[in-house]
C-alpha cells in the first residue's frame, strides 16, 4: 500500500477472513484466498460446497457476512464499482437477455465501465469490442439475436462481452455447464490462451475434475466452505481428495497427452462408510 | 405466458440494425406526420390539405376554419401523439427494466394510480360550477400525482433488504394497480352522478382536449426527455440482469430506480390529459422491437413513434366512426356521440395482441 506501483506487489484478488453466505445462511467461515496474478485457478467441490458463493463474493455479487475481499491490494467494498469493473470480469453461471438483441448490441455493453453511462448513447463498438468478437469466432453472428444462437454461440457472446471489458482478471461460475464436449474445450482453449498471450488472471469454477485438472494450475477444493486441498493438480486430484469430498472410489491416471492428472470415477461410497456426517 | 410472449418478438433481422433502424424511424416519422395532417383534414367539415395550411398559417379563408382546426383539432392531434409517444416509450423502458414483455403502464399500477387522482379531483369539485378552466390544471395535476405516488407505492412495496427485484415489482404491481381499480371504482359509485366524464376519464379520451391540456402535458415531456436520454444506457446494462449490472460496473438497484422514474414520469403525465388508454404501452414497444430490437437507444424512440401512430390514429377512428347505429354503445355528451379512444385502443388491441400471441409462439 506504500509501494510506488501498488498493483505489482499485491496477488490479483485475496479474500481476506471472509464469511460468505446468505442472510441466515453462512456458506463458509472466515475464508482467506489469495490469487496470484497471471495464474489459472480452478475452484472445485461437489454441489452445495459454497465454491460459487465464494467466487460471487470475490466478484462483489454478494456482500461478504464479514471480512474484506482485496483487488490489487485495495478494499473491493470501498473501491468505486465502475473502477472495480475495468478490472475484474465475471462470467454469471446465468444469463439473462432480452429478446431481440444482437450479439453486437450485447458484446459493446462490455464497454460500459470505460466509456460511461451518458457516452454509451452513441457508442457502438471500438477495438476492444472488434478484439472481443474475434477472440470468441463471433464475427460472423455480430447481428444475430443473441435468443436464436445455439448454446456454445450464446456462452461465446458472454464471454466475449466479459472480454470487451479487457480486465486482467476474469472470474468464470461455472462456464462450461450447458455446452457439449467440444465447445467445452473450445471454451477453456480461448481461456488458456487469454491467460497465456494475455497474461489475464483467471479464477474459474469447474464440475468437471478433468478439465479443471488440464486448464488450472492451481486447484482449490472446496468442500462445506471450507479449502480442504489447495495446490497443483497432481496434488490436489487424488484418490483420498474424491472420497474425502465427493464421496466417490476413483483411480487417478495421468493423460497420456498432456501429462494431467486424470480421474476414472467408479462408485459412490454409501451414506454409511462416509465418515463426514 | 411469459415464454410465449417472449417468442412472439423472436424474428431474424436480415439487413443490419442501424440501417433498418434509420429506415424504420423515417417511414414512422413520415407516417405519423401524414396522419397528423389527415387528422387535422377529417371531421365533420372536411379540409383539403391546403385549406388546413391557410388555416395553421392564420389566413384562414373563413374564422370557423381557425377555430376547426387550431382550436379544436390540432391541439387534440398533438396531444394524441404526444401522449401516445410518452405511454409507449414508457412500456419500453418498464419491460427492459422489468424484464417482461407484459409490463406496461397499465400492469404495474402507474395507469390506475392517475386514473384514481384524476377521477378524485372530478369527484371533489363536482358541484363548484363554472371553474372549466381551473379543472383543466387541476385535473390533471391530481392525476399526474396519483401516477407518481402509485410508482413509488409499488417500489417502496416491492423493496426488501436486498432491495426490489423485476419479478416482485410486477406482481406487487398487479395487487396494486387491482385495489387503485376498485377504490376508483368505489368512488364512482360513492359519487352517483356526472359518471360520463368519469367513464372518459377511465377509458381514456381526447374528447375535449385544449390547449390548457397541451400546456400541461408538454412540460412534463420536456422534463422527460433529459431523465429519458440518462437512463437509456443505464436501461440497456440493467436489463441483461442485476448480476451483469454489476459487474459492469453499475449499482443495480439505484439503476433500476431511476429507469422505473423515467417510466413513471411518461406514464403519469401521459395519463394526466389522456386517461386511462390500455393497451398503448404494451403494444407499442413489441411492434417496435420487431423492427429494431432490444437495444433501448433504438427501441424508445422506435417506442415513442409507433405509440404516437397508434394513438392519433385510434383517435381519428374514434372521432370519425359514430357508432350511433348500436344504440347501446352510443354515449351522448357535448361532443357528440363518439366512442372514447381507450374504447378503440382496447377492442382492437386486445385481439391484435392475441394474433401476436399466436402468430409468432
Amino acid at each position: 500500500m506504500t509501494g510506488t506501483d501498488p498493483t505489482i506487489n499485491h496477488p490479483s484478488i485475496r479474500a481476506d477472513r471472509v464469511s460468505a453466505g446468505y442472510r441466515g445462511h453462512e456458506v463458509s467461515r472466515r475464508l482467506s484466498l489469495s490469487i496470484e496474478r497471471g495464474s489459472r485457478t480452478a475452484l472445485v467441490g461437489p454441489n452445495g460446497s459454497g465454491k460459487s458463493t465464494i467466487l460471487k463474493t470475490l466478484a462483489r455479487l454478494i456482500k461478504p457476512l464479514s471480512g474484506s475481499v482485496y483487488l490489487n491490494g485495495k478494499d473491493i467494498g470501498r473501491l468505486p464499482t465502475r473502477e472495480v469493473a475495468r478490472r475484474m470480469a465475471i462470467l454469471p453461471q446465468v444469463h439473462e437477455v432480452p429478446p431481440e438483441l444482437t450479439v453486437l448490441e450485447l458484446v459493446s455493453q462490455g464497454r460500459f465501465p470505460h466509456v460511461g453511462a451518458l457516452r454509451m448513447l452513441r457508442h457502438t463498438d471500438d477495438e476492444a469490442v472488434r478484439e472481443a468478437i474475434r477472440l470468441t469466432g463471433l464475427e460472423h453472428l455480430i447481428d444475430r439475436s443473441v435468443d436464436t444462437l445455439s448454446g456454445g454461440e450464446h456462452q461465446r457472446a458472454w464471454m466475449a462481452l466479459a472480454l470487451a471489458q479487457q480486465t486482467d482478471l476474469l472470474l468464470l461460475d461455472e462456464p462450461t455447464t450447458f455446452l457439449d464436449v467440444g465447445h467445452q474445450l473450445d471454451l477453456l482453449g480461448l481461456v488458456a490462451r487469454l491467460n497465456r498471450d494475455h497474461g489475464v488472471t483467471v479464477v474459474m469454477v469447474l464440475h468437471d475434475l478433468n478439465h479443471a485438472a488440464r486448464f488450472a494450475d492451481r486447484m482449490i477444493a472446496i468442500l462445506d466452505g471450507e479449502v480442504v486441498a489447495d495446490g497443483p493438480p497432481t496434488e490436489v486430484l487424488t484418490p483420498g481428495l474424491l472420497r474425502e469430498c465427493f464421496g466417490v472410489e476413483a483411480s487417478v491416471v495421468k493423460d497420456p497427452r498432456t501429462g494431467a492428472p486424470m480421474c476414472i470415477p467408479h462408485t459412490t461410497i454409501s451414506p454409511s462408510d462416509d465418515e463426514r456426517d | 405466458m411469459t415464454a410465449a410472449a417472449a417468442g412472439l418478438v423472436r424474428r431474424k433481422r436480415a439487413a443490419s440494425p442501424n440501417l433498418r433502424y434509420r429506415w424504420s424511424v423515417a417511414v414512422l416519422a413520415v407516417l405519423l406526420v401524414a396522419l397528423m395532417l389527415l387528422y387535422v383534414m377529417v371531421g365533420p367539415v372536411l379540409f383539403a390539405p391546403d385549406l388546413v395550411i391557410k388555416a395553421l398559417a392564420g389566413q384562414p379563408e373563413e374564422p370557423l376554419h381557425r377555430i376547426a382546426v387550431r382550436e379544436v383539432r390540432l391541439p387534440r392531434a398533438l396531444m394524441a401523439a404526444l401522449a401516445g409517444a410518452m405511454l409507449s416509450s414508457s412500456g419500453a423502458f418498464l419491460q427492459s427494466v422489468l424484464r417482461n414483455p407484459l409490463a406496461a403502464p397499465a400492469t404495474v399500477g402507474i395507469t390506475q394510480g392517475a386514473v384514481l387522482g384524476a377521477v378524485l379531483a372530478l369527484v371533489l369539485t363536482f358541484g363548484s360550477e363554472g371553474a372549466l378552466d381551473d379543472l383543466n390544471t387541476l385535473v390533471p395535476l391530481a392525476a399526474m400525482a396519483g401516477g407518481l405516488a402509485a410508482g413509488g407505492l409499488v417500489y417502496g412495496l416491492s423493496y426488501r433488504r436486498a432491495g426490489s427485484d423485476p419479478l416482485r415489482l410486477i406482481l406487487t404491481g398487479v395487487v396494486v394497480a387491482a385495489a387503485l381499480s376498485a377504490a376508483t371504482s368505489f368512488l364512482v359509485l360513492l359519487s352517483g352522478s356526472h359518471t360520463d366524464s368519469i367513464i372518459r376519464w377511465l377509458v381514456g379520451s381526447l374528447s375535449t382536449r385544449t390547449w390548457d391540456h397541451l400546456r400541461f402535458l408538454v412540460p412534463v415531456a420536456v422534463l422527460a426527455v433529459p431523465l429519458a436520454v440518462a437512463t437509456i444506457p443505464v436501461g440497456n446494462v440493467l436489463q441483461l440482469g442485476d448480476a451483469t449490472a454489476v459487474n459492469l460496473g453499475l449499482r443495480a438497484e439505484l439503476a433500476r430506480a431511476g429507469v422505473l422514474t423515467t417510466a413513471v414520469v411518461l406514464a403519469a403525465g401521459a395519463v394526466s390529459v389522456v386517461g386511462g388508454i390500455a393497451f398503448l404501452g404494451m403494444m407499442g414497444p413489441h411492434l417496435a422491437r420487431t423492427l429494431v430490437g432490444s437495444d433501448l437507444r433504438r427501441l424508445v424512440v422506435c417506442s415513442a413513434l409507433v405509440g404516437a401512430i397508434i394513438l392519433v390514429a385510434a383517435d381519428l377512428m374514434a372521432r370519425t366512426f359514430s357508432l350511433d347505429w348500436i344504440p347501446l354503445l352510443s354515449i351522448e355528451t357535448e361532443s357528440g356521440s363518439r366512442v372514447p379512444v381507450g374504447a378503440f385502443t382496447a377492442l382492437v388491441g386486445a385481439p391484435f395482441f392475441v394474433y401476436l400471441l399466436r402468430a409468432r409462439a
